[in-house]
């Protein structure tokens, strides 16, 4: 089997660049994308774990279960802002977004 | 022997594809990169042996998350013609090249089959449940505010 390490190394890269991503872009939708791939990245490190430890766990099942979730929800929510802002011609400049009530 | 190779591939893969969803300039160009992303963490799962989690991913990512994404993406842009039709069909061989020879030639003894989650799975449903329905019922929460979104959305175009 492969080395624990090389997955968790994986994880941390995907993780790494979906940081740097959401940091360096100003796309509402890029940035949303961005936390996908950090969610992406936490479930290899979850099925890493529950891969190498000897006794199985339902908790890490549990949590992949959630992070799907939390990531479906996640999709929903973006279709439908893209959908609503491109409709009214919102800017997606997230550095233009400066208050919360116009 | 061949795993280490096979996950470096993947590994490497999975950089590249990740990059791209910030580099592209089209942001149906980056969904794709996304769901190349997706495809190449199930080729993970698969690789520790978590077959069903990898099929699971397939589902639940690539056919729900990523199909949603880009349908809802590319209808809103205004996509008359086909841009390049020679990549196209480069792309469209790669990609069954690529496919074919993972399903044809991947050899059964790569994936090491782990009888983890059919050992755990008796115990999620009596010890979780309560979390599972806190998980059902987000879903439904979301789904019913993005169908009020499209509705009001719907008022403002009629």
């Amino acid at each position: 089997m492969l080395p624990f390490y090389y997955v968790l190394a994986a994880s941390v890269a995907l993780f790494a660049i979906g940081i740097a991503g959401i940091a360096t872009n100003k796309h509402f939708i890029v940035i949303m994308l961005g936390v996908e791939l950090m969610l992406v990245a936490s479930m290899v490190a979850v099925i890493g774990y529950f891969s190498y430890v000897s006794v199985p766990s339902p908790s890490g099942i549990v949590l992949l279960f959630a992070i799907w979730a939390i990531a479906a929800v996640e999709v929903i929510a973006i279709v439908a802002f893209y959908v609503y802002m491109k409709y009214i011609d919102f800017d997606f400049d997230v550095t233009k977004l400066s208050k919360l009530k116009w | 022997m061949i795993e280490p190779y096979a996950f470096a591939i993947v590994a490497a893969l999975i950089v590249a594809s990740s990059f791209l969803v910030f580099v592209v300039k089209r942001i149906l160009h980056a969904v794709i990169a996304l769901t190349l992303v997706f495809i190449e963490s199930a080729l993970v799962f698969l690789l520790l042996g978590q077959t069903m989690l990898a099929m699971l991913q397939l589902f639940v990512f690539v056919g729900g998350l990523s199909t949603y994404l880009m349908v809802a993406i590319a209808a809103e842009m205004k996509i008359s013609r086909m841009e390049n039709v020679p990549l196209l069909i480069i792309l469209a061989v790669v990609f069954f090249a690529g496919m074919g020879a993972i399903i044809f030639y991947l050899p059964t003894s790569l994936v090491q089959q782990s009888n983890s989650i059919t050992l755990a799975a008796p115990q999620i449903f009596q010890d979780y449940y309560a979390l599972l329905y806190a998980i059902a019922l987000l879903l439904f929460a979301a789904t019913i505010g993005s169908a009020l979104v499209a509705r009001r959305f719907a008022r403002l175009v009629m």
